[in-house]
């Protein structure tokens, strides 16, 4: 119950003033007006949001017009990057401002790969984060009404992507201006992993989990990340090192064109695979 | 400040902020209109969470700018009357809060208190009917006019005044009759 209510600040007489009301009614009136109201809590409030999300959700697939429309799509987006809550977004933009901040002062040598290796693994963590949140209850609805979910989904991730893109961007162009590197390969080496790993690992999200997701998508770079730093003789000369070669910089390009168009057609046409990608 | 009818549309535009807002606005005044009504905690809660999953699935027949407040309140009066007549078939006795446990406070005897306040209330409440409790809600809890009462719930501004009165004689008459008499007297001590 909330002990600070509006009652316990306003007497009764003013929420009365337009009808004098007799003393010993007033004080009955006063006596009301003074108890205490229940008070909502955080939980509540989340849990009310969360339902009208889904309200939202169902009443846009029972709809025609609202299931074939990409507005309605980028509506949905919107909802669930809301629910991720704001200590979602701060917490990546300080861990990101961190790297902004760390990056520069490192060695060339340390800093470049530092980012390279980063990036790609943040936006599948924060990809397996928001899918582990959101996914749960819009599978229920998904039983009912299974049209639209793989868009929806293929929406958030999109914009998880853009996001730690805009912040490996800043990053790329701090290590750039300290190390005098070039920015195009930077931004390549990361950019190029980051969709392709994405790629791969949000169809498998939907399919079989998050866990197998970061196994998958996760596991791999790891792996390479280790051999770069430990047996750099095992992998092409130069490869995640932001060093510019034609060879890493066709690879990555290819890499981030199959990734990013991987992406979205799952964000356009994601429908059609709806039956096949989402876990019975 | 950006009114309901503003918020509404610029929720229906896709601007989820905008409904949030709208539920920050709402959702503590709804929920104590609906607990006075209802007489538990939960079951309010949940009338209110059901009252704005209704907005959603109205939200298309919405036509700005017609006036928010009274649709809102219009859908959570009858939420109530079908929950209590729900459950009057099922038995159960709603308007008790008996079995609710007092809340957290950092002062037990003050929990204490407050949960025993909220006792009496409830079992002032009971003796009144919804249509009364209603109008004392609206009036004294939401803070609104009589002509505002009588706006919102489509009666003459007459009915509100007498259902206000009458509302209020049996409560004081309850409070005469019973043990916690003093409890009017401690709520004007306490907030006088």
């Amino acid at each position: 119950m909330d002990n600070h209510s509006r009652a316990d600040q306003v007497p009764a007489e003013t929420a009365s003033h337009d009808e004098p009301l007799p003393e010993a009614l007033r004080s009955v009136a006063q006596w009301y007006a003074a108890q205490p109201r229940p008070h909502p809590s955080p939980e509540a409030n989340q849990r009310l949001l969360a339902r009208v999300l889904e309200e939202e959700v169902t009443v846009a697939r029972t709809s025609f017009q609202a299931r074939s429309s990409l507005v309605q799509t980028v509506r949905m987006t919107r909802w669930q990057l809301h629910l991720l809550g704001p200590w979602f977004w701060i917490t990546s933009v300080l861990l990101l401002l961190l790297g902004v901040v760390v990056a520069p002062a490192l060695p060339r040598e340390a800093s470049i790969p530092m980012l390279i290796y980063i990036l790609p693994l943040t936006t599948i963590l924060s990809m397996v984060y928001a899918l582990r949140r959101l996914a749960p209850g819009l599978r229920d609805i998904e039983v009912s009404s299974p049209t639209g979910f793989v868009e929806m989904m293929a929406g958030l991730v999109l914009a998880l992507v853009c996001f730690d893109g805009l912040l490996g961007v800043l990053a790329t162009s701090a290590i750039a201006l300290a190390h005098w590197a070039s920015f195009r390969t930077v931004l390549t080496d990361w950019l190029g992993p980051l969709l392709l790993l994405v790629a791969i690992s949000f169809p498998v999200a939907l399919r079989w989990g998050t866990l197998p997701a970061m196994l998958v998508g996760g596991g791999p770079w790891l792996v390479l990340i280790v051999l770069a730093a430990g047996l750099p003789e095992l992998l092409p000369a130069h490869f995640l090192t932001g060093t510019p070669t034609g060879f890493s910089l066709a690879f990555h390009l290819l890499a981030a064109g199959l990734g990013g168009a991987t992406l979205l057609l799952l964000f356009l046409r994601g429908f059609t695979w709806q039956r096949l990608l989402v876990h019975p | 400040m950006t009114s309901d009818e503003e918020l509404f549309r610029q929720w229906q535009r896709g601007n989820v902020d905008a409904f949030e807002t709208l539920v920050q606005r709402y959702q503590r005044p709804l929920l104590s209109h609906l607990y006075n009504l209802v007489g538990s905690a939960q079951t309010a809660e949940d009338l209110v969470q059901e009252t704005f999953v209704r907005l959603v699935r109205e939200a298309q027949s919405y036509r700005y700018p017609r006036p928010f407040f009274p649709w809102l309140y219009t859908i959570a009066r009858n939420l109530a009357l079908k929950e209590l007549a729900s459950a009057y078939h099922r038995h159960v006795e709603l308007g008790m809060a008996m079995h609710e446990a007092p809340t957290r406070e950092s002062d037990p005897e003050e929990a204490l208190e407050r949960w025993e306040q909220q006792q009496d209330l409830q079992r002032a409440l009971v003796s009144l009917s919804f249509e009364q409790r209603e109008v004392l809600s609206l009036r004294f809890k939401q803070e609104l006019s009589v002509k505002e009462v009588a706006e919102l719930l489509g009666i003459p501004a007459g009915t509100v005044k007498s259902r206000t009165f009458q509302a209020l004689h049996r409560l004081r008459q309850y409070l005469e009759t019973t043990s916690f008499q003093g409890g009017v007297s401690q709520g004007d001590h306490t907030h006088g």
